[in-house]
């Protein structure tokens, strides 16, 4: 009975969480970050999508933010992402052209790395 | 050794590696009405600095120059043929400099006056700014011209400036080795242009000023009338501003002030919100069609125009299912604004819009006579169907006792929505824990060639309406509180789910929050602020 107890939290826990990120075996030059933590662009100006790269102090919960303008967040993600470098993409189709900021934040809204861009 | 330091100080203070100038091209005799081109461009300070990525934003004075366009001419040198280049462009703000770095030192004011200085850009009707993004593979060429930027040189005549001083404004740059993530110093060479001995201005130009809550002021057109014909046409510029040249003194003209439909059709269906169904509920439930009634919620009696969208002279039940209507994608009326309907528009001089009298209904004065000593008038605008004021003007309050406005009743929410990849579909969640929410709507856009929207999961109570449409890549929803017995449960009452067509890693930009609306059991509009 406790078997299938723990089978079943596993399973429900499961089909509930965030998609966990995969590693990075190798990163693009244009995505390199020499320091520890922070966050990248591989363009600064964007046309349906750009890659980023995150890499982060710890596994675990991060938030990925995009601001306009007037610093008013458009646009949010939740990640799970692995320490080190979590390589993504930020697709701009959906939002009107403009410049906006990327933050990215851990769980406990500690900032980990900010950068800016331009669409097209 | 102090001495030495002494010494080495202003060298250290002022290291640069480059600088960035702008300055116009044109003979220095102007006049009102001319063209001017501003041209930017960099020149180099010191040596092996060869940045391949700039970012800059400069500022000008939309009261004084008019732009007409502007044209890149990076490209066109040999070396850069290959750069990328932006131009991004908002109206109605002004940089503020960080005061604890000179304003010409650029790269200190990205790095500490712009950069995550949620202040830096305070709201500013007289300015406007625009970002200049270049990159390219290879170090961007020095004394070549960046752009080209034209402007028309606009009358100061009906303005708060006395001449032509410090019309732009460099406001920082980010210069940068991108394969390095070298950052470089840069400083101004020219930083504020001034326009001297300006001539000409015509004595006679006349501004009409639009008043008006939306941001979209290029969106409204007038046309001016005299004795039944049109005299002069056009449209309001980015500064909410109508020039308006070949009037006479002392004679009476009409002026009829509506939104352009085809401009705004993005917006039009964004002007009666789920605050607008809950006031015009609680106006029906309290006083029925009489403002002089002792439970009014409408603050103003302008809201009884705005509110009637049924064209039955009265504001009442029937007009909250009208709009309740409208938020759930039926259109049961033709007589409010909506991208089926059209604006329905209602304008008069500004201290009278909204107050009736014996000649104005509701206030709308659209008749006005310049002088010799008059000639700036000020419109305000509203939308029917618009009675919380989001893209209307909200009346002067003159009355005694001083009628509370709508504006000073909302107050601020910080509210959770995020994006997530979960078992291969994007989830949108919504997160509140406000206890009062009586009506809450969003509207969200997102990318139709990526995602196929599946459902809104609605966990709000079991009393509430909860309705959800899809309009091209938009998606309405919400809830709202008809009989004003249950709120909005807290935690979780919104979940979009989302079919992605490709393959994707993340969602980040997929869903953009374009508009969120929300309303408390009391009638108290919330401002909702994402964090």
């Amino acid at each position: 009975m406790k078997k299938i107890l723990i089978l079943l939290i596993v399973f429900v826990s499961c089909t509930t969480d965030v998609s966990v990120l995969e590693p990075v075996k190798e990163v693009p030059e244009s995505l390199f970050i020499q320091q520890p933590v922070g966050l990248k662009l591989e363009s600064y100006i964007v046309e349906d999508k750009v890659r980023i790269n995150t890499k982060l102090p710890k596994d675990g919960e991060y938030r990925i933010k995009i601001l306009d303008f007037t610093n008013t967040i458009i646009s949010q993600e939740v990640i799970i992402g692995k320490e080190g470098d979590n390589i993504l993409n930020i697709y701009v189709n959906s939002l009107p052209t403009s410049s906006y900021t990327v933050e990215l934040y851990s769980k406990n809204n500690i900032f980990v790395g900010r950068q800016n861009f331009s669409m097209k | 050794m102090r001495k030495l330091l002494l010494v080495l100080l202003p060298f250290i203070c002022l290291s640069q590696d480059l600088k960035l100038d702008h300055s116009y091209t044109n003979s220095p005799d102007f006049q009102v009405g001319d063209t001017i081109t501003i041209k930017f461009n960099t020149i180099q300070v010191t040596e092996n600095v060869n940045p391949n990525l700039y970012v800059f934003d400069y500022e000008y004075n939309n009261k004084l120059l008019q732009k007409i366009e502007h044209r890149w001419k990076v490209t066109d040198n040999e070396s850069n043929t290959n750069a990328q280049v932006s131009l991004n462009h908002w109206d109605g703000y002004s940089f503020d400099p960080i005061s604890d770095y000179e304003d010409k030192n650029l790269s200190d004011q990205y790095s500490y006056g712009w950069v995550g200085r949620s202040e830096s850009y305070p709201t500013s009707n007289d300015w406007s700014v625009e970002r200049i993004t270049i990159q390219d593979g290879v170090g961007i060429t020095y004394n070549n011209t960046l752009i080209e930027v034209d402007f028309k040189i606009k009358d100061k005549i009906n303005t708060d400036y006395s001449d032509y001083s410090n019309i732009t404004n460099l406001n920082w740059m980010r210069a940068e080795d991108n394969s390095t993530s070298t950052l470089y110093d840069v400083e101004a060479m020219q930083e504020k242009i001034t326009l001297s001995d300006v001539e000409g201005g015509d004595a006679g130009s006349v501004t009409i000023n639009l008043k008006t809550n939306n941001d979209k002021p290029t969106h409204y057109k007038y046309d001016i009338l005299q004795s039944g014909s049109s005299v002069a046409d056009g449209y309001f510029d980015a500064n909410s501003q109508a020039i308006v040249s070949g009037l006479e003194n002392d004679v009476e003209y009409t002026i009829d002030i509506k939104v352009d439909d085809e401009l705004a059709a993005d917006w039009l269906d964004d002007v009666a919100t789920v605050t607008d169904v809950f006031l015009v509920f609680k106006e029906a439930i309290g006083a029925g069609s009489s403002p002089g009634g002792t439970t009014n919620t409408f603050t103003h009696s302008i809201q009884f125009l705005l509110g009637e969208v049924n064209n039955s002279g009265n504001v009442d039940f029937d007009d909250s299912y009208v709009l309740l209507s409208h938020i759930m994608n039926e259109n049961i009326s033709e007589w409010f604004t909506s991208s089926t309907n059209g604006s329905k528009n209602v304008w008069g001089e500004k201290n009278q819009y909204g107050y009736s009298t014996n000649d104005y209904y509701f206030g709308q004065k659209k008749v006005f006579t310049p002088t010799d000593d008059l000639k700036v008038f000020d419109f305000g605008h509203g939308l029917i169907g618009d009675v919380d004021f989001s893209h209307s003007f909200e009346p002067i309050v003159t009355e005694t006792p001083k009628a509370q406005t709508v504006a000073g009743y909302a107050e601020d929410l910080d509210l959770d929505i995020s994006t997530s990849l979960v078992d291969g579909k994007v989830e949108m969640i919504v997160n509140i824990e406000k206890e009062d929410l009586a009506g809450m709507q969003f509207i969200i856009q997102y990318d139709k060639s990526i995602l196929e929207f599946e459902e809104v999961k609605f966990d709000t109570g079991n009393l509430l309406t909860n309705f959800v449409s899809e309009r091209e890549n938009k998606i309405y929803f919400g809830s709202i509180s008809v009989e004003n017995s249950e709120n909005i449960k807290v935690g979780e009452p919104y979940k979009i789910i989302f079919n992605p067509k490709q393959n994707i890693t993340n969602t980040a930009g997929l869903v953009y929050f374009k508009t969120t609306d929300a309303v408390t059991d009391q009638g108290k509009k919330i401002i909702l602020k994402i964090k």
